[in-house]
């Protein structure tokens, strides 16, 4: 006979068992979907920016950049501790794992707290025009997508305190980080075009 | 397919015929193509159908770069070419370096036109028995180039005149504008092309060409017909707070007899009104020139004037203007 | 062996025990497996073609008359609205998304998509996302009325005066579901594309159906994530005040088009690059030949797939808004790649041994019709001429000759062609030409005087046109051959049904096809495959009927030489 039989088992590993493995591919694409619903908004907000006349708004000032800025490193600094978990998992070190994913949700809690007390100061609200529609729109889903990685990285810290990863199967892990970053790196473009580009 | 040169557009405009003469040319090409695929097709389906004498396989033809550089360059060279024509015939349809001899201001509204001509002059729809709009006509000087400045209050409309093959979108927050000078006198159909609600379908309007002289009789039979109302001693102008706007575009007096004008202003922007003998002469009746007011009442007679057309305006905004007239 | 299909362990087709049908319904709502996912794809998404057909003949009724007046304004609004929307969403889009969750898999050697949980997931939120828009009926103003466009800011929050009713907010979150369920489903298809094919199958030998599904895939998952965002604006637009689409609070009324028709225009390429695919598959099947210029395809498909991101203004020059210049020179960039497909689709049949089954006839349909549809669309890509058809019944035709000229006789040849493999039968071939022959004639009938409108100047989206009484006679032909259309479902519909149980059984290989699926049973397994072949070219199946045969003649000409036959020498 000529045919060469394989099992229906190689068939599904593939004939490509080298590089990224599947679910973290689909982690890979999943983010790239992410940059384009953002690349919508933030294509929505420029293009209303340019033909604004003035921006902000007549009686409006420009918003105060410490405070939350102060928060940007907050998350900033949960990116690098989120990386410290994963890099422990990649030696087999549960409890780093542990630990450094709690730090993570401790950070990430802090800014998006930071991030309600701020739209406590301010003085405009959605209805308010056009300004405050694209700030709490984009702030907003940015909120949202942070809440969803502090879901992400609770479930996490449950598997990782059962004992589910260890150094050669932690995709989750990987998974999140990825995430969690790219969360990061939408927060610093925000921070940048809303609080600091004038 | 062959139907539609019977149906080659022409239309009742410079920049039309433009845009017909163009059309003709992609049909041209258009036909070439559609008849030529499909005759290769019908060919090839006769031609190579499997007979019952077919033995094996025929050819196992893969591929040949020379025909794939030939079927992609070849079709490139044209639509370049299309490209090079749509661009320059593009740049004169949309030519705007001449100044118009009339400007029409289109507003478009859920669901009907105004056309402002300038020189507090509008067309507006005029109304049945019951009330209900009729479609507006408009009308322009046949030969001449008209200039259409659309905007909307709200929603998106299209203005588009099927035989001048041109449409422009009524954008709200936008003036789009085109420039078509219409050569062949007559009755043309108008539509809103864009969907705009319930009412899209009757959103119609009429615009007919004529000549110079005919033209600025019409101009002067509308303007005296469209301010009209019962003569009052006592007349009320006002601007609501914060707009460029008086609240009436067309004040009615009374002949021969003094008439008692209260303008009052909402606040937000300065205003002030001045009534004068016309637009061009400018001998005050009413109103303190160079003395807007930022807010408040002004009273004040108008002196007894014979019967005719007047006018009135807003020294700090001139958009803003109305007729007085005196029957 | 002799045929491969002994192979393969044989797996019942016939479930006669009435005991089991409950179960069986259960199984198909509880499934992971790609194919009964696959078959619950294509039953609901042409279930949705009947509904949305359903539509089109009140839209076509109302039109028949200049008067109108079959249907209120208001409800034509409604119909045509609905139409679209349950085409192009729930019809056109799923439907492939059904062949290429059947197919794909079986084509490169997998056993199931790479997430299979995920993607019965992306099916079941269809009919969440279809039973959302439909709900509008039952709320006080009817459906959603903004065309499937929903162009802002008729539809948005401070005009709602004009554009009332939870319909429209309906509308906006069934497509939200819908586009979410699209990406996922772009990502399941990616990962297993990249991630599981089989030994030997590298991605230049993958088959172009495959290929087009990959490329779809990525237009649908990074195109689909922007209309999500639009859809959010205009939901925060209609129902927390914002005013992103309304320029009286600052926002901007164009800014809907630019970001809906930079999902929709690279949309029109994921409803039509798997009909390419299929037509791809087809025709070298029934010409006994190769694809010709294989590779040139592949490129050419992602040269679409990127031009597609580069050309959505062109449906906006008459906006006065746009770049006409650059984006009319991108819109004709988009006829070399496609004139490219053209004549490698005709170079394939070019000496080959042509068979006219069914499949084959609607793939040299789709040929002769989407044909017209790209012809037609050189006309609209020229702005001049487009400031003369932009909005008219020329577009009408034009979408109608893409999406139904090329789509729909896509997917009505994807039908006849693996047919035999979902179900293991044939569908009758007579019922197949009946049925080609009405929807050809009623589908030119509808929308070929649609270009006649166009040129005459009827604007599409008009509940009534008493003012132009000269446009009824091409609208009644139209309405005729809708209904002609209607029509032409039935010996369709009455095919399947009878098919299923009774159509004549088709092996694992009814056509001598080239690609792996037609290497399994009809139906295949569970597990799809119980062996795969060598794969050494895109044509796996093919290579290994050829070896058979060699082997075959080489066997009876030793059999030849083995009795005494002095005259013949040995090979």
């Amino acid at each position: 006979m000529s045919s060469i039989a394989t099992t229906p088992e190689t068939a599904l590993e593939g004939g490509r068992p080298a590089g990224m493995s599947m679910p973290l591919l689909g982690m890979v694409l999943f983010l790239a979907s992410e940059v384009m619903f953002f690349a919508g908004l933030f294509g929505a907000y420029f293009s209303i920016r340019a033909t604004a006349v003035d921006w902000p708004p007549v009686g409006l000032e420009h918003l105060h950049w410490q405070l939350p800025g102060f928060f940007t490193v907050v998350l900033v600094v949960s990116s690098f501790t989120l990386h410290l978990a994963l890099n422990a998992i990649k030696r087999g070190n549960t409890s780093g794992l542990i630990m450094w994913t709690g730090v993570t949700i401790v950070l990430g809690a802090i800014f998006l707290a930071g991030q309600l007390y701020d739209y406590s100061t301010l003085d405009f609200t959605i209805r308010d025009g056009v300004y405050g529609t694209t700030f709490f729109t984009l702030t907003g889903f940015h909120g949202a997508h942070v809440f969803g990685g502090l879901c992400y990285l609770v479930i996490m810290l449950v598997r990782a305190s059962t004992g589910q990863f260890t150094r050669h199967s932690h995709a989750a892990v990987e998974g999140a980080s990825m995430y969690w970053h790219f969360v990061d790196v939408v927060w610093i473009v925000l921070f940048l075009i809303l609080y600091v580009l004038k | 397919m062959g139907l539609l040169t019977g149906c080659a557009p022409t239309g009742g405009s410079v920049e039309s015929r433009e845009i017909g003469d163009f059309y003709n040319v992609v049909f041209f090409l258009a036909l070439v193509v559609f008849v030529g695929v499909n005759g290769a097709l019908l060919y090839f389906v006769t031609k190579y159908r499997r007979r019952p004498t077919d033995v094996g396989m025929p050819p196992q033809i893969h591929g040949s770069t020379i025909a794939e550089v030939t079927w992609t360059v070849l079709p490139a060279l044209l639509v370049f070419g299309l490209f090079g024509m749509s661009w320059s015939s593009m740049r004169s349809v949309d030519r705007k370096d001449e100044p118009p001899n009339v400007t029409v201001n289109v507003q478009g509204y859920q669901w009907n036109w105004e056309f402002d001509y300038g020189n507090n002059f509008k067309v507006k729809a005029k109304k049945d028995a019951d009330g209900k709009p009729l479609v507006p006509l408009m009308k322009v000087p046949v030969g001449e180039r008209i200039r259409f400045v659309l905007t909307s209050d709200n929603v998106i409309h299209s203005f588009f005149l099927p035989e001048m093959l041109f449409k422009r979108d009524v954008v709200p927050g936008r003036l789009n504008q085109f420039d078509i000078t219409i050569d062949s006198a007559g009755l043309y159909k108008g539509q809103c092309a864009e969907f705009c609600g319930t009412d899209h379908a009757l959103m119609n309007f009429q615009l007919q060409a004529l000549n110079r002289a005919d033209f600025e009789a019409w101009v002067k039979d509308e303007k005296a017909n469209s301010c009209a109302g019962e003569p009052a001693g006592t007349l009320e102008l006002a601007s609501p707070p914060g707009q460029i706007a008086y609240d009436k575009d067309c004040l009615v007096a009374p002949a021969g007899q003094p008439v008692k004008l209260t303008y009052t202003n909402g606040g937000g922007q300065p205003h002030n009104v001045l009534v004068v003998k016309s637009e061009k002469e400018r001998g005050t009746l009413f109103g303190k020139s160079g003395d807007p007011i930022p807010s408040g009442t002004e009273t004040g007679e108008i002196a007894a004037q014979p019967a005719g057309q007047y006018f009135f305006f807003c020294q700090v905004h001139p958009v803003m203007n109305g007729t007085y007239k005196v029957q | 062996m002799t045929t491969h299909a002994e192979n393969v362990g044989s797996v019942s087709v016939k479930q006669p025990v009435e005991a089991k049908k409950r179960s069986a319904v259960l199984d198909y709502l509880t499934t992971t497996d790609h194919k009964k996912i696959g078959v619950m794809y294509l039953w609901f998404s042409f279930g949705m073609f009947l509904v949305g057909g359903l539509f089109a003949l009140i839209v076509r009724t109302q039109l028949a008359n200049p008067d109108g007046g079959f249907v209120d304004r208001d409800t034509y609004n409604q119909m045509f609205t609905m139409h679209g929307s349950i085409m192009l969403f729930l019809f056109i889009i799923p439907i492939w998304n059904g062949w290429g969750n059947y197919i794909v898999p079986l084509q490169i050697g997998a056993l199931d998509m790479a997430f299979p949980r995920i993607n019965a997931l992306s099916f079941w939120m269809l009919p969440v996302g279809a039973v959302t828009i439909l709900s509008g009926y039952f709320t006080k103003d009817g459906f959603a009325a903004n065309g499937w466009t929903e162009y802002q800011p008729i539809a948005s929050s401070h005009a709602q005066a004009q554009s009332p009713g939870s319909g429209t907010d309906l509308w906006i979150i069934g497509v939200l579901i819908i586009t979410i369920a699209s990406s996922l489903g772009a990502i399941n298809f990616l990962v297993t594309i990249f991630k599981m094919r089989a030994p030997g199958m590298t991605m230049f030998r993958m088959p172009v159906f495959t290929w087009n599904i990959a490329v779809t895939s990525i237009l649908a998952l990074l195109a689909a994530p922007v209309l999500m965002s639009a859809l959010s604006m205009a939901f925060i637009d209609r129902n927390y005040g914002g005013s992103f689409f309304d320029p009286n609070f600052g926002g901007d009324a164009i800014l809907w088009q630019n970001l809906f028709w930079f999902y929709s225009h690279p949309a029109v390429y994921i409803m039509i690059l798997p009909a390419f695919g299929l037509i791809s598959e087809v025709l070298p099947v029934f010409s006994r030949k190769p694809l010709f210029g294989y590779k040139a395809f592949v490129f050419a498909t992602m040269a679409i797939g990127a031009l597609g991101f580069s050309v959505w203004a062109h449906h906006m020059f008459t906006t006065g808004a746009v770049l006409l210049g650059f984006f009319a020179f991108m819109t004709s960039l988009i006829a070399i790649p496609t004139g490219v497909k053209f004549f490698n689709w005709l170079a394939t049949l070019w000496r080959g041994q042509l068979s006219f089954p069914p499949p084959m006839v609607f793939a040299l349909g789709f040929l002769s019709m989407f044909l017209i549809g790209g012809i037609n669309g050189m006309f609209t890509a020229q702005p001049p001429i487009d400031y003369a058809l932009h909005d008219t019944y020329w577009v009408v035709a034009h979408i109608h000759y893409v999406l139904f000229g090329g789509s729909v006789f896509a997917v009505y040849s994807a039908f006849y062609f693996w047919f035999p493999k979902v179900t293991g039968r044939f569908l009758n071939e007579r019922l197949g030409y009946i049925h080609f022959a009405l929807t050809f004639l009623g589908f030119n009938l509808t929308f070929f005087p649609m270009h006649l409108l166009g040129l005459a100047g009827m604007p599409r989206r008009i509940a009534e046109y008493a003012q132009n009484p000269q446009w009824q006679g091409a609208n009644v032909t139209a309405t005729v051959g809708a209904f002609l259309i209607a029509i032409s479902t039935l010996p369709f519909i009455y095919n399947v049904l009878r098919s299923m149980r009774y159509g004549a059984p088709a092996g694992s290989d009814p056509w001598e096809g080239n690609s792996l699926e037609w290497w399994t049973t009809s139906p295949p397994p569970v597990y799809n495959f119980a062996s795969l072949p060598p794969i050494r070219s895109e044509r796996p199946v093919l290579d290994m009927r050829l070896e058979a045969e060699a082997r075959a003649r080489l066997e009876a000409e030793s059999a030849a030489n083995a009795a005494p036959d002095p005259g013949s020498a040995p090979v």
